[in-house]
């Protein structure tokens, strides 16, 4: 059961890539990459998991089971990690269209190449 | 004669997928295929062989009931800080590009112009602020941390905003100020790791152990608060017309 | 590693101070480099006192993090000291303070790198890489620029994602993050699961090191930045890669994988080196070759092909620093080598590009001679012989093409702004004799032999006979801009995850 969900969650990061690869728009771009990210995390979770299992707190009674404490940790910084990820690439995005003014990623490598041939010469 | 070639090229051309498409489809779903089989393949021998030990070794320090504190805020503190410090290095990035030219914003000056809203933010966000706060300080007794209480935070800061407005609001929490408290608290996380790498036990120990935590949590909570807001209220500032 | 971490505690304290206190960012960071360098001593002292050394940050046992003392973690803090040296001497407090700050964390964390020997402190140290480095690229804030910083914080982003999952993979088997502890657990044969998601993570790390298909976003960021960033960039921020590769290679049997794609990747980037017009660009290509080099060090095996890969990371780090310096105190920043440039090289610049192409041609007795010959001598098959004196050959002809094009434009005066490139480049010519005295290694010092000496020279020679002749072709030739576009660049990352997946569903 657990296995299958996880399979579900590599199916979401297989979409993600997609959508990273496929589509044209800078902002779509990130936010498949955004996708990519949060089903990473999820899989991450999800691979330790058995039905049944509760969060660590406390003491664990009689026939209880307590999920892993260690991948929900690293989840945490992964999570405070894409954070800083999209906020940076908003920023630069955000630099990016007020310079030129456009969101098409093949536009904008042409302005960039232009621009930097103009400049070595 | 309609060849079987171009009806292909029609149909290809008809829904916009082109050979670059479908080869990358592929390699996509080549590398989910072997993903998926690996998980089913594996039979899961090992999971939490180390989770066992976290386990039972977080809950013989006397103060702590949550063990996956135990396992960022005590035995993995290095990789927080590190966190931490991605987290700076992300407001440092905003901070750098922080004299773009502002966009023009809308006429109302980041105020919303309905009573109601304005109304009830101004009196939901106190609650929210200490309910963040709650969480931050009760990350090792409790499900929370620091890191939830201080995006709560964060954003409850950003409902007064709503409230007030960005610009007054901006005014109020001063940049220098928040810079310095910001570092301040990341030299704290600094020293905490470092003398926890040195002097692990008497660190974490009783007496010291309480303190120590509760720096840990102030610590991490404040640097996400801040942080949060910032970058928040940098996008705010510079959001523009479509 | 105490000390070392000592030293990672003082450029993160150096840059916060620099942040905070701007008048005294200059002063704070070499503060900040002494400190560094004092724990580096130490650390030195220690390993020669105790030799390899693995412990846990902490006295938390198997629960803490991991951590190695070896010559891979002295070679590559030693190399940091040495460029935060020779680039604070350049910079003269000239950049702000957020420059300050960002530089001073960017050492710190390579200083972190060095003894991390636990798969997620790995993550989490090259993430925090990633983001420094996207900043360095960027700040310039000229267009070129943010649009490399974003295509590479695209790719690497992702890159991690993926080494998430195979860690995840890995965990699920195994259950244990040291990889001290995973290679007692794992023993020899892996599973099929295992195997994959180390080679996931390897992908991981492979984009982030320069090899050939999974790094098309480094000719770009490294031609499109600032001088002081693309140094850095090149010293220190690529290896993080291949210390990752280094550090994961005893786990599975990856041996084979590496030497293929060291070689593939050697290979790629000497024909786009020999192909490429635009100098910043040549050293980019030049890059990647020699990131083939160091992975068919690692995928011999054998623990010599190991030192001659820490050996080359540190060497190459300091001589494309060097040359990446004197293009940038030069002005060069694009043109094309086969005539558009008309800049005035300084003396220090041309030295400095002379010292840093003759080391990296390994020609004796400069320091590139010592590492590639190491690597050379650790053996792996014959066919790697060839493959490693075919790129041999192919680094002799790019170099005299890169010297004999620069060196023709007219000298400048002696500008006191070029006294670190002349440091530097004393550094680099004399560092491989002075290695092999440290160390007494036997292989070091056999390597002054005169036999290995006229084969390396030989080598040399006929690049330049082969560059003649091939002259008048090649400037019809350039490499096509499309391949590191940022579509292109994924597609080609995807490709390459399909030749890594199917090669370990093979063996």
């Amino acid at each position: 059961m657990s296995n299958l969900v996880s399979a579900i969650s590599v199916i979401i990061v297989c979409v993600g890539v997609a959508g990273l690869i496929l589509k044209r728009n800078l902002l779509m771009k990130l936010l498949s990459l955004n996708i990519v990210n949060t089903a990473t995390i999820l899989f991450f979770v999800l691979v330790v998991y058995s039905p049944g299992d509760r969060a660590p707190i406390g003491t664990p009674g009689a026939g209880i089971q307590f999920a892993d404490p260690l991948p929900q940790a690293l989840v945490l910084t992964s999570i405070v990690i894409n954070f800083g990820v999209l906020a940076l690439s908003l920023l630069f995005t955000m630099v990016l269209v007020k310079r030129y003014h456009t969101l098409d990623l093949r536009k904008i490598e042409k302005f960039v190449k232009r621009e930097f041939e103009e400049e070595g010469s | 004669m309609i060849s079987c070639r171009s009806t292909f090229g029609d149909i290809m051309r008809k829904y916009f997928i082109s050979f670059k498409t479908l080869y990358v489809i592929g390699l996509i779903v080549v590398f989910g295929a072997f993903t998926i089989v690996g998980l089913f393949v594996g039979g899961g021998a090992g999971a939490s062989r180390i989770g066992r030990d976290y386990l039972a070794n977080g809950l013989e320090f006397p103060n702590i009931s949550n063990a996956v504190f135990g396992v960022y805020g005590i035995y993995r503190f290095y990789d927080t800080l590190f966190e931490l410090l991605i987290f700076s290095t992300a407001v440092l990035g905003i901070t750098i590009f922080s004299d773009l030219e502002v966009g023009s914003s809308s006429g109302s000056g980041g105020t919303v112009e309905s009573h109601v809203v304005t109304t009830s933010a101004s009196f939901l966000y106190p609650v929210i602020v200490i309910f963040g706060l709650y969480l931050a300080f009760s990350a090792h007794l409790g499900p929370g941390g620091g890191f939830a209480g201080g995006v709560i935070g964060g954003t409850g800061i950003l409902l007064l905003a709503l409230a007030r407005g960005a610009e007054e609001t901006g005014r109020k929490f001063r940049e220098d100020s928040m810079k310095r408290i910001e570092y301040f608290v990341l030299f704290l996380a600094l020293l905490i790791a470092v003398l926890g790498a040195f002097f692990s036990t008497k660190v974490y120990g009783d007496g010291a152990g309480l303190a120590v935590i509760n720096i840990v949590n102030i610590s991490i909570a404040t640097k996400v608060f801040i942080g949060t807001w910032a970058i928040l209220h940098f996008f705010v500032k510079h959001r523009g017309e479509v | 590693m105490t000390p070392l971490l000592a030293g990672v505690f003082s450029y993160l304290s150096a840059g916060v101070l620099s942040f905070l206190y701007s008048r005294f960012r200059f002063r704070a960071s070499l503060i900040g480099w002494f400190g560094a360098l004092a724990g580096t001593a130490l650390a030195i002292a220690r390993y020669v006192r105790s030799g390899p050394l693995v412990r846990t940050l902490g006295s938390w046992g198997a629960l803490g993090i991991e951590i190695k003392l070896d010559e891979t973690t002295l070679l590559f803090a030693s190399l940091a000291v040495i460029l935060n040296f020779f680039t604070l001497w350049y910079l003269r407090g000239n950049k702000d303070s957020y420059f300050y700050c960002i530089y001073n964390f960017l050492f710190a964390t390579s200083f972190s790198v060095a003894f991390s020997h636990d798969l997620f402190n790995l993550y989490v140290t090259i993430e925090l890489m990633s983001l420094l480095s996207i900043l360095l690229i960027g700040y310039g804030r000229k267009g070129y620029q943010i649009y490399a910083g974003i295509k590479y914080l695209l790719i690497s982003s992702l890159a991690m994602s993926l080494y998430l999952i195979g860690l995840g993979l890995v965990y699920r088997e195994a259950g244990y993050l040291g990889i001290e502890q995973l290679g007692s657990v794992l023993g020899d044969n892996p599973g099929f699961t295992v195997s994959l998601g180390l080679g996931l993570m390897l992908v991981g790390l492979a984009v982030k090191g320069g090899i050939f298909l999974f790094s098309m976003w480094l000719p770009d960021a490294y031609s499109y930045s600032g001088t002081v960033a693309a140094v850095v960039l090149s010293g220190i921020a690529t290896k993080f890669g291949l210390i990752g590769i280094i550090r994961l290679a005893p786990l599975g049997k990856l041996g084979p994988l590496l030497l293929v794609s060291g070689s593939l990747t050697g290979l790629a980037g000497a024909v786009f080196a020999i192909l490429g017009r635009r100098p910043k660009r040549i050293l980019a290509y030049s890059t990647m070759s020699q990131v083939g080099y160091v992975l068919i060090g690692v995928g011999t095996g054998a623990a010599l092909g190991v030192t001659g890969a820490s050996l080359h990371l540190f060497f190459h780090g300091l001589f494309k620093g060097l040359l990446f310096l004197s293009l940038g105190h030069a002005g060069i920043v694009g043109g094309d080598v086969y005539g558009t440039i008309s800049a005035v090289l300084p003396r220090a610049s041309k030295v400095g590009l002379v010292v840093g192409s003759l080391s990296i041609m390994a020609i004796p007795p400069f320091s590139g001679y010592f590492s590639k010959n190491v690597i050379v001598q650790a053996g792996g098959g014959d066919w790697v012989r060839y493959v490693l004196l075919f790129l041999g050959l192919a680094t002799a002809i790019y170099y005299i093409k890169l010297n004999w094009f620069l060196l023709a434009e007219p000298s400048g005066s002696f500008a006191p702004g070029g006294l670190p490139l002349l440091g530097l480049s004393a550094i680099v010519a004399f560092s491989g004799l002075v290695t092999a005295a440290i160390t007494g290694e036997g292989e070091l010092i056999s390597l002054l032999g005169l036999k290995n000496i006229l084969s390396s020279v030989g080598v040399v020679l006929a690049g330049g006979a082969v560059l003649g002749l091939i002259r008048k072709p090649l400037r019809r030739l350039e490499v096509p801009g499309f391949v590191f576009d940022l579509n292109n660049a994924l597609i080609s990352l995807f490709t390459g995850i399909l030749l890594i997946a199917s090669f370990i569903a093979v063996t």
